[in-house]
C-alpha cells in the first residue's frame, strides 16, 4: 500500500505532471492511483483535455505520414542527386 | 519437334542498368520520402537512396518476389535508417536531448503558461492535405535528431521499445522521455504553423 501523502500527490498534480501521465499512459498501463490522478483531472481541465485529444490526433497523423498522399505530393529528389544515384548505380 | 526457345542474353552490365534505373523511377522518390522522415535532412535521404540502390543490386538475387519491390527496398533502406540513427547515437545528443526538465508550456507551479487552442480536423482529412503534409514534415525535420529518431521508430516502424533502446543505446525511461518531448515539440509547432491559421 501506497503512503496516503504519495496518492495524494498523484491526484493532486499540477498540467505539466498530468500531461507526463496521459502521454505514458499512451504506451504503457499505468497504476491504479495514477490512472486516477490523470482521470479525475481531466473532468475539470479543459486545457489537459485538449492536450489529450491532440496527442491522440498525433498519434495517427504521424502512422500515416508515411502513406502515400493521393495528390502524391511532397519532397521529391532533386534532378541533381537523381543523376547522381543513377551514376552511383551504373557504376556498381 | 521445335527446339525450346534459346534465352536472349542481355549483357549482364545493360541488364543491371535497366534495373537499377527502373527502380529509381519507380521508387525513388517514395524511398527519398521514407528516408527524409526519418533523418531529417535532404543530402542524408538522398546519400540512403543510392546505398539502398546499389546494395539492392548487389543482392538483387536474394530477392524472392515474395514481397512487393517496393517493400523489398524499403526493407533495405530501413536498415541503412537505423544504422544513421545507432551512428548518430554514438556520437553523442542524446544527454541533451533526456536532459533537464522540460517545462515548455508550464509556469513554475507546472500550469499551463500557454494557451491550449483547439485544434480542427480528423487525423484522415488532415493527411489528405498537401499542405498540412508539408506542415507536417517541416515540424518533423525541426525535431531534434534523438527525438526524431525514437518516435519514428516507435510509432510509424513500431519496432519494440528493447530493440530501440539498444539502437539509441538509452534506458527505457530515456527512451520514453524522448518520445513524450518529441510528441510535445510536434504538438507546440503544429498548434504554431497549422492549427492557428486553419482554425
Amino acid at each position: 500500500m501506497r503512503n496516503p501523502l504519495h496518492i495524494w500527490r498523484i491526484l493532486n498534480g499540477p498540467c505539466r505532471d498530468m500531461t507526463a501521465l496521459i502521454s505514458r499512459s499512451m504506451d504503457e498501463r499505468l497504476g491504479f492511483w495514477k490512472r486516477c490522478g490523470y482521470k479525475l483531472h481531466l473532468v475539470y481541465c479543459r486545457a489537459c483535455r485538449r492536450y489529450r485529444k491532440q496527442l491522440l490526433t498525433l498519434r495517427e497523423i504521424i502512422r500515416g505520414a508515411d502513406s502515400e498522399a493521393p495528390q502524391a505530393a511532397g519532397p521529391t529528389l532533386s534532378p541533381d542527386a537523381r543523376k547522381r544515384i543513377q551514376d552511383a548505380v551504373q557504376d556498381g | 519437334m521445335p527446339e525450346p526457345a534459346r534465352q536472349t542474353s542481355t549483357p549482364r552490365s545493360t541488364f543491371i542498368a535497366a534495373n537499377a534505373e527502373g527502380w529509381l523511377d519507380a521508387h525513388g522518390d517514395a524511398l527519398f520520402r521514407f528516408a527524409l522522415l526519418r533523418v531529417g535532412q535532404r543530402e542524408i535521404a538522398e546519400d540512403l537512396v543510392q546505398e539502398t540502390l546499389v546494395a539492392a543490386l548487389k543482392a538483387r538475387d536474394n530477392f524472392a518476389g515474395a514481397s512487393s519491390e517496393r517493400t523489398w527496398l524499403i526493407g533495405i533502406l530501413k536498415r541503412k535508417v537505423v544504422d544513421v540513427f545507432r551512428r548518430r547515437a554514438r556520437s553523442g545528443g542524446i544527454d541533451e536531448a533526456v536532459g533537464g526538465v522540460d517545462e515548455t508550456g508550464f509556469n513554475q507551479s507546472g500550469l499551463w503558461s500557454v494557451a491550449v487552442p483547439r485544434w480542427s480536423g480528423s487525423p484522415e482529412s488532415l493527411l489528405r492535405d498537401a499542405e498540412f503534409r508539408e506542415a507536417l514534415a517541416d515540424c518533423m525535420a525541426g525535431l531534434a535528431d534523438p527525438l526524431r529518431a525514437a518516435i519514428t521508430l516507435r510509432e510509424i516502424d513500431g519496432v519494440p521499445s528493447e530493440e530501440v533502446c539498444k539502437v539509441l543505446d538509452v534506458t527505457p525511461t530515456n527512451l520514453w522521455t524522448l518520445i513524450h518531448r518529441a510528441r510535445n515539440r510536434l504538438r507546440e509547432c503544429l498548434t504554431a504553423t497549422w492549427f492557428k491559421e486553419n482554425r
